[in-house]
């Protein structure tokens, strides 16, 4: 794909700006896509805003972390379900050399794009795993792999409450480290 | 029947309505209570949960769309069509998140959101294969064109679910509900409310009209007892007067019920005709009633109210007869003295004694004043010690037994027996008549109390006279009216005859009025009492209203002739004959006579002539102490054995 290519494209749809538009957006969409499309399985990448460097993290390289194993029910899934993985901190720390600060922003990303903002303190002090595996399993995406944000819910009361339930972002690809820019 | 207004707020708030409001209003509390729990089985829509599941349908539509462009760049060749297959996941995992989650639960009970949701995943679920085929790459374009054509087809149904659910529609607006609800919800509560508010008025008017009922009597419709409680109604100018039918049990006995409930209101209305406007009525209880009369003088109430009182009788029609209703009235004088502070119960009772006064000596109307205020304090204080001494406790009343000895008429030297009499003074100082115990006694149920005490105190005395002098004389001892009872017997055996009293020396003495009010229950008991031994005697004879069949009845064995038969005898001739009469009809029916009050040595002469068995009076022997009379009889004793031996000759030693 290169930017040869757009001309063709506004010579094709002239005279039509609205449908020239939105091929534009679709465009520039997909090409944020591209480079994370290249992999055939998908792994999580974690950045920091500060220096815009981004470390791609496959599901071997996650593995090699201590695995913690989390038991617990969920409001995303009927019953119970044990998952594995590294803790978040061990994850960062591993990244980074160093774990960050507790009032280091974070910001964690889904597939869909949905993401959230939040604290490194608050996930550290909820024992955030970034889950793995499923019942010993890998995840798919279809299963909401494969990376999960998962809180011990069962273990710990105090986090059984909406504030808490959004953290646990399913098919999470990207964790950003630092200010949003 | 037209209602007055009292009636009907008698209606209003008797006791079944009332009742009634009650019962509704616990039945709106079990309403709202079931209401509460049906709204937690009906899981009631939060706004929590219409926010989750608005998200979860806005993540919905945001994947399908984003799905839908990656098909659009795939079918472009823009994209890479693993993207795709990405996206269908995503895709796909949302299906299972809508159709499994619990935080989107209300999304699936809603209509039929889950046949929808899980139509549309089974139609996208026949697009795994396609789509995993165009990201192998072993697809064509015709299978990129079904998979568009029927992706449209699921895309638009998408797209008509999260329309209808968020933002409205016939069948699945999520806040419908929760609106439902809520329309609902606020109607019980307004229902709820105005119910309360009404049962809180309905109990505000109860209350007020309960308040006025509560000092209103039911059968006169005057203000009853109650009323009296209630502040400043009696003040210190006020006459206070207590006022009662004369013989009002009597009248009672005889046209009872119904009948006595018109006489009762009768009365009420002929006495507040005879009292002034400012004065006030009240009636106290059945028959009694209260005079408050406002701010009258302190003295000359007499006569005012003697005139009130003859105003207010009147003769009650009852059937064909005509019963004369006289009221007698008690009275508790207004008092000037600013400093004297009476409640209305002191006032109550004073009146009451004036009134039981008046009842008793059968006069119109009594001021209470001092003295008798005095002579109930000392009863009541009488009463008190007597309580306390019949109960072994040392108090301010001593009672004691003292003797007198009855002559044998024969010999009148010679004591034959002895009446035993109480004697009592309170405080040291004041002698109480023995009339006046007994009386106290059995108006207050000491009656019993009071007989056993003289009993086991006679026995206590004369125990040696018998047994070491070998007295054999009679003790006469007067039996109090609650003593003629069925227990009688045991009472005279535990406390007399076990004391080694021996019992044909023992004469119980009953009065007329006591031992002939039920001969059914007296005759048996004198009669079961006299097998064992003791004898009776009939004391008074003569005084009450007595006949000489009592004589007969009873089955006594002497006869006591009053005082009265005696007086006079020496200077009146018909008198004299008289007592003779009375002493011959004894001693034909085979009664001994004691003839009592003997003062003087002419009466004396004359009873003996008349052939009287007994004698007794202060000519002979005035009562003295048990000690005393020991000591008599010491005397007599060695006087005989001196006589006896002059007789045989043998030496006096």
């Amino acid at each position: 794909m290169s930017n040869m290519e757009t001309p063709t494209f506004i010579k094709k749809y002239k005279g039509n700006l609205t449908v020239f538009f939105v091929v534009l957006g679709v465009f520039f969409l997909c090409c944020s896509f591209v480079a994370r499309a290249q992999a055939p399985e998908v792994s999580l990448q974690i950045s920091k805003s500060s220096t815009g460097l981004v470390q791609s993290w496959s599901l071997g390289k996650v593995d090699a972390l201590s695995q913690q194993r989390i038991t617990t029910h969920s409001p995303f899934f009927p019953g119970t379900k044990t998952f594995s993985g590294p803790l978040l901190a061990d994850l960062l720390a591993a990244a980074f050399s160093a774990e960050p600060k507790e009032s280091t922003p974070i910001k964690l990303i889904a597939l869909n794009n949905y993401s959230i903002q939040t604290t490194f303190g608050k996930l550290k002090h909820a024992d955030a795993i970034v889950a793995t595996r499923k019942n010993d399993l890998p995840m798919s995406i279809r299963d909401r792999g494969p990376f999960w944000i998962i809180l011990p819910l069962n273990k710990r009361p105090d986090l059984e409450n909406e504030n808490f339930y959004r953290l646990m972002i399913w098919q999470l690809s990207d964790i950003i480290i630092g200010e949003s820019q | 029947m037209i209602w007055s207004s009292s009636s009907v707020l008698h209606r209003l708030f008797s006791h079944k309505i009332t009742v009634g409001v009650f019962v509704c209003l616990a039945l709106l509390f079990i309403a709202s209570s079931f209401m509460n729990l049906n709204a937690r089985e009906r899981n009631y829509v939060s706004l929590q949960d219409i926010r989750l599941a608005s998200w979860g349908l806005t993540q919905f539509r945001d994947e399908a769309n984003m799905f839908d462009r990656y098909l659009l760049l795939v079918d472009s060749e823009l994209a890479n069509p693993l993207l795709l297959k990405i996206h269908y996941d995503i895709l796909w995992s949302r299906f299972t998140y809508l159709l499994n989650s619990t935080e989107v639960s209300v999304l699936r009970r809603l209509g039929s959101n889950t046949e929808s949701i899980e139509d549309l995943y089974t139609r996208f679920n026949q697009l795994s294969q396609p789509v995993a085929d165009i990201a192998g790459g072993t697809s064509d374009t015709a299978t990129l064109a079904l998979v568009r054509e029927r992706w449209n087809g699921i895309n638009v149904d998408i797209r008509q679910l999260v329309v209808e659910n968020l933002i409205g529609g016939e069948s699945g607006d999520i806040t419908e509900q929760h609106d439902r609800d809520l329309g609902q919800l606020r109607i019980i509560k307004v229902g709820l409310l105005v119910m309360l508010w009404g049962v809180l008025i309905y109990y505000a008017f109860a209350l007020t009209y309960l308040r006025k009922q509560f000092v209103i009597d039911p059968i006169t419709r005057t203000y009853n007892r109650n009323y009296l409680q209630r502040k400043y109604v009696v003040k210190k100018s006020d006459t206070y007067i207590a006022v009662e039918i004369q013989n009002s049990q009597q009248i009672l006995t005889e046209h009872g019920g119904a009948e006595a409930d018109t006489l009762v209101q009768l009365c009420a209305k002929q006495l507040s005709n005879s009292i002034q406007k400012h004065d006030l009525l009240i009636h106290t209880s059945y028959c009694e009633f209260v005079i408050v009369k406002k701010n009258s003088s302190p003295n000359n109430s007499g006569p005012i109210i003697d005139q009130l009182i003859n105003r207010a009788n009147f003769e009650w029609t009852i059937g064909n007869t005509k019963v004369p209703i006289r009221f007698v009235a008690g009275i508790d004088p207004a008092v000037n003295d600013n400093h004297a502070t009476r409640c209305w119960h002191t006032r109550h009772r004073n009146a009451l004694r004036a009134l039981n006064y008046a009842l008793e000596k059968q006069i119109n109307y009594r001021i209470s004043d001092d003295e008798m205020r005095l002579a109930f304090d000392t009863k009541a204080e009488i009463l008190r010690e007597l309580v306390k001494l019949l109960r072994h406790n040392k108090g301010d009343l001593k009672l004691w037994l003292v003797y007198q000895p009855i002559v044998t008429a024969m010999f009148s030297t010679r004591i034959a027996g002895a009446e035993v009499l109480l004697r009592g003074r309170l405080n040291d100082e004041i002698d109480i008549p023995p009339n006046q115990i007994v009386n106290i006694c059995e108006q207050n149920g000491l009656g019993k109390d009071l007989g056993i005490w003289i009993l086991r105190q006679a026995a206590l005395e004369s125990a040696h006279l018998f047994s070491t002098m070998n007295f054999n004389g009679f003790l006469s001892i007067n039996l109090n009216p609650s003593m003629i009872c069925e227990q009688l017997p045991n009472i005279l055996k535990a406390h007399l005859l076990s004391r080694h009293i021996p019992a044909r020396q023992i004469c119980l003495e009953v009065t007329e009025d006591n031992a002939a009010i039920d001969f059914e229950r007296s005759v048996p008991v004198i009669q079961k009492i006299r097998n064992m031994g003791l004898q009776f005697a009939l004391d008074d004879f003569g005084t009450g209203y007595s006949s000489l069949e009592y004589l007969h009845r009873l089955k006594i064995d002497k006869l006591k002739i009053d005082r009265c038969f005696v007086a006079d005898i020496e200077t009146n001739a018909k008198k004299s004959q008289f007592l003779a009469g009375i002493i011959s009809i004894a001693s034909k029916m085979g009664v001994q006579t004691i003839v009592e009050g003997i003062e003087n040595h002419e009466q004396s002469d004359i009873t003996i002539r008349h052939g009287a068995d007994y004698v007794q009076g202060f000519y002979y022997y005035m009562p003295m102490e048990a000690k005393l009379l020991h000591h008599l009889l010491m005397v007599e004793k060695a006087h005989d054995i001196a006589v006896e031996k002059m007789i045989t000759g043998q030496p006096i030693q």
